[in-house]
């Protein structure tokens, strides 16, 4: 089963610590033998009921870094929705 | 903690809590446009009976940064209060990570394990493994937990 990663953010491949993400998941999902795909989810998008349909689709979130967020409310719903719901969640 | 208005200096609101507020001890000879706290920055210390310092077994830590603010020191009673575990402290004893000690994971920090020459990270990897453990769970508990 593949391991699917929903990283909270407004991607932007000039940032390292965006560009990192995915192949820090990568080496984790490899030392652990486990298949893991992640996809960057817009902070417009984590708004309401639609922001949570979304997020719900993954086994775990991760908040990137890099304030101010296109959306704030986006990006404090879907650390809302971590902590409400119990998904597992890391913030860097 | 029940602040309505709880903000963080870097959005200039006229709230009376800022709880994130700049750096205290900005790393020194930084480059031109730097964040203030920027590089690896070593001696952090993870708070015992945390999952965080069984992530690290018990070892201090050697991290990433690249940052502006920090959460104001004078705000740490109220996070505990409400619910917060601090789990990580910096050289000067600034907090540098918390979790949510009633949840299944909830680490939250101001240094980047992504970005840590040696991969994996060890906070990636427990981080991938509670996914994986929650991926197992029935379906019927995701659609209603």
């Amino acid at each position: 089963m593949t391991i699917r990663i929903g990283i909270l953010g407004d991607f932007n491949p000039e940032f390292p610590a965006h560009t990192t993400i995915d192949p820090s998941l990568q080496h984790a999902g490899r030392a652990l033998g486990v298949e893991v795909e992640s996809q960057w989810l817009a902070t417009p998008s984590l708004v309401g009921a639609e922001g949570e349909r979304l997020m719900a689709g993954y086994h775990g979130l991760w908040a990137a870094p890099a304030s101010p967020y296109k959306s704030l409310e986006g990006m404090l719903h879907g650390i809302e929705f971590a902590r409400r719901r119990d998904w597992p969640f890391v913030g860097t | 903690m029940g602040l309505a208005d709880a903000d963080t200096a870097e959005n200039g609101s006229d709230s009376k809590h800022i709880v994130i507020t700049p750096v205290l001890c900005a790393v020194p000879n930084r480059n031109p446009g730097d964040p203030k706290l920027v590089g690896p920055i070593a001696g952090i210390r993870m708070e015992p009976g945390t999952t965080l310092h069984s992530i690290y077994g018990g070892a201090e830590a050697v991290e990433e940064h690249f940052c502006n603010y920090e959460v104001n020191a004078e705000y740490l009673s109220r996070f505990e209060s409400a619910g917060l575990r601090l789990a990580a402290w910096g050289p000067a004893g600034e907090l540098k990570a918390f979790e949510l000690p009633t949840h299944r994971f909830f680490l939250a920090m101001l240094f980047q394990p992504q970005r840590a020459r040696q991969q994996p990270h060890p906070v990636v990897v427990a981080f991938v493994k509670a996914a994986a453990a929650f991926a197992q769970r029935p379906t019927a508990a995701r659609a209603n937990p």
